[in-house]
């Protein structure tokens, strides 16, 4: 017999992009579900957004912006960028490639 | 983090890096052309480079042993502090079903120590320097490979990619 495929996740504080167990079980009560309903329910609507377009990085993570100040959504997303470490490169102004490639 | 005393690189200059060549971690290292550089708001540089390989101490190239080979031989070795004439390739990376690199040379790759290896005398990963655009030859046999590698896209590919996912595209080694 096979043994089913397992997503085991070690759980963490709450933060833009952790969740806890009193947060899980909070939102599993909010949906009279389990945790792992919660589990698959934001994964399926995490990709339903990302291949909507709507998410392309780690930091566009949507914060709930109705319950924060614009200064504590600035804070946050800048921790989540110094957090995720901010892969967006600058390239230099190459001229001397731009003209050897046309 | 690349470490502070090593200078922001540029198109043209050779560095000594660890390349996966097929996908594979190693400690061996290779020469390699800086094609682009480029930096993000917390200071960490990338580089794209295309990798190089030397030939060996009895033989060499007179000529690139593929169309889409840069060839750098005589008298440009010593500005680019190579021993032995070298081919910088600028084939585009090629990937299997894991999205693991199989092929290609080149590759964008952030610019710290996990990658790239201090060489004497500038004990920075920077060899030494090829002013391209200056010298007709170089600028010939980059010009030809380059057309033929069709690098520009090549080029843009990586940077797309290196933003989706900085990680290279390698397979991890086993723990020991």
């Amino acid at each position: 017999m096979t043994r089913p495929d397992a997503l085991y996740v070690k759980l963490k504080m709450d933060s833009p992009f952790t969740v806890s167990r009193a947060r899980i079980d909070s939102m599993a009560d909010f949906f009279q579900q389990d945790a792992t309903f919660v589990t698959h329910f934001a994964l399926a609507r995490l990709s339903d957004e990302i291949a909507q377009g709507k998410l392309s990085r780690a930091t566009d993570i949507p914060i709930a912006s109705a319950f924060l100040s614009p200064e504590q959504v600035g804070q946050l997303r800048q921790h989540a960028q110094q957090k995720l470490g901010n892969s967006e490169v600058k390239w230099d102004a190459n001229p001397a490639l731009e003209s050897l490639l046309g | 983090m690349n470490p502070k005393n090593w200078p922001h690189p540029k198109f043209g200059d050779v560095v000594w890096c660890r390349f996966p060549y097929g996908g594979d971690q190693t400690t061996e290292r290779h020469p390699c052309l800086v094609l682009e550089a480029g930096s993000n708001s917390a200071g960490q540089v990338a580089l794209i480079v295309a990798g190089g390989s030397s030939s060996n101490k009895s033989g060499g190239w007179e000529k690139p042993p593929a169309e889409t080979d840069f060839l750098v031989q005589s008298p440009f070795l010593q500005a680019a502090g190579l021993a032995h004439p070298t081919k910088f390739n600028f084939e585009p990376l090629r990937f299997d079903s894991e999205k693991i690199m199989i092929a290609g040379a080149v590759m964008t790759l952030t610019y710290d120590e996990d990658y790239f290896v201090s060489v004497q005398p500038s004990m920075t990963p920077k060899g030494g320097h090829l002013d391209i655009a200056k010298q007709a030859r170089l600028r010939d046999a980059f010009f030809s490979a380059a057309m033929h590698a069709n690098l520009k896209q090549t080029i843009e590919q990586e940077k797309e990619r290196y933003r989706k996912r900085p990680e290279p595209p390698v397979r991890k080694r086993p723990k020991p």
